[in-house]
């Protein structure tokens, strides 16, 4: 098989020939050998090349270009991170749900899975009870000591409380009426402008601007 | 005039070898280098596609394919390709792959649609066209590879993948072998029983034609 190998490779020139071709065709079968098998890569020879159609070629260029401009590295630093958005979607909130879900089950278990006994009710109902009576011996009205009534009772009786005194108004009165006499307009005078009743005498009284500089 | 234009230049003026093209598409987004690549080795990978499904459409199919599976390949990271590797190889180990694929999803209709007409003990040469070119020297080179292509259509898978793939990829049988998983001393052996069969077919179907004439 060697020689037999041998042939074939030097037919087609193939770098793992050993020595020459003439060597190998030692005996009539290797030579017949080399002349078949010659003959069918002769043959073979006139197979025309295949060529694929020119818009395959454009359409394989057209992916090479569109895929070159999605590899951008810019691109790729651009884009949208998703990753959040989607854990949040397709992790958390299904693992909530199902938490929800659980700790909802487990409530509806514990109060409805064994049916409550009767003592253990009737107990229940003795505690609400007291608890209400309690409750109501708190809200019942509870008698004053003697001072506090009493204290509370002249509070009521008195017309001037403590915190309604009008002694600041009084002393305001009392102010106003002792400066009326200064005052020489009478409410129902005629209107005259201050500059003519500056300095002058009306009804044998002198008035003064309030503007006007103090002696 | 930019580093990148003169780059490209250079490159459109002389032959650079595959690896550099490659680099020149995925590190600066050549698409020259990609289409010189493309176009180096059409023939090469489309010929071996074509003699696989018989079927130029098809081929066409397979041949984005290879391309695109490609493509996506290099954006990461430049996929299962490396410079050691020759790009060749690598491109047509995943046309092989494509290939491969369509010929078992179509083998499973075919074996499905058989199932109907099972009594039918078809031959080789039922299945041949019925016209089949004399080989003769004075016809035409179209006639003549259309036979030709014909008589491959008769060879085993695996002596047809090899012979193809010395052919029309033109890689070495050590290349063969690694691509096709085997060693090189099978991949020799498929290929020297697919030449011998090719020729018993050849000749086979010359002496029908002459007998057919007579």
């Amino acid at each position: 098989m060697n020689d037999k190998k041998n042939i074939l490779l030097h037919l087609y020139g193939d770098p793992d020939a050993d020595g020459n071709l003439r060597s190998s065709l030692k005996s009539e079968e290797l030579r017949r050998e080399h002349q078949a098998l010659s003959e069918a890569r002769f043959k073979l020879d006139f197979l025309s090349a295949q060529k694929p159609d020119p818009a395959t070629i454009d359409s394989i260029m057209n992916e090479a270009r569109l895929a070159r401009g999605l590899a951008r590295p810019g691109d790729r630093r651009d884009r949208v991170p998703m990753w959040r958005s989607r854990t949040l979607r397709r992790v958390l909130i299904p693992v909530l749900s199902i938490a929800a879900a659980v700790v909802f089950a487990v409530n509806i278990s514990l109060f409805s899975a064994e049916p409550v006994e009767k003592s253990v009710l009737d107990s229940s109902i003795a505690r609400a009870d007291e608890v209400i009576t309690r409750a109501e011996s708190l809200l019942k009205p509870t008698p004053m000591p003697l001072g506090v009534a009493e204290q509370l009772a002249s509070f009521s009786t008195d017309p001037e409380l403590a915190w309604d005194d009008s002694r600041d108004v009084r002393k305001l009165y009392r102010r106003i009426e002792s400066l009326l006499p200064a005052n020489v307009l009478d409410w129902d005078d005629r209107a005259m402008p201050l500059e003519l009743i500056q300095n002058q005498t009306v009804a044998g009284k002198t008035v003064q601007r309030a503007s006007a500089p103090r002696r | 005039m930019p580093l990148q234009e003169r780059l490209s230049d250079q490159i459109s003026r002389i032959d650079p070898a595959d690896e550099v093209l490659v680099l020149q598409y995925v590190e600066h987004g050549d698409d020259r280098a990609f289409r010189t690549l493309v176009e180096r080795h059409q023939e090469r990978v489309f010929g071996f596609i074509f003699g696989m499904v018989r079927d130029r459409d098809v081929a066409n199919d397979l041949f984005q394919d290879t391309y695109i599976r490609i493509i996506a390949a290099l954006q990461k990271q430049r996929g299962s390709y490396s410079q050691q590797d020759r790009w060749l190889g690598w491109v047509l180990r995943i046309a092989r792959n494509a290939t491969l694929d369509y010929l078992r999803t179509r083998k499973r209709w075919q074996d499905v649609s058989s199932l109907s007409d099972a009594e039918d003990d078809c031959s080789y040469w039922d299945r041949l066209p019925d016209e089949q070119p004399p080989v003769d020297a004075s016809i035409h080179r179209s006639e003549q590879s259309d036979f030709l292509w014909s008589c491959i259509d008769t060879l085993a898978h695996d002596q047809r993948e090899v012979l193809l793939l010395r052919h029309e990829s033109e890689l070495t049988f050590r290349e063969i072998a690694d691509l096709t998983g085997c060693s090189i001393n099978t991949a020799l052996g498929r290929m020297r029983y697919a030449l011998l069969n090719l020729r018993r077919t050849m000749n086979a179907s010359t002496r029908t034609d002459l007998t057919k004439v007579n």
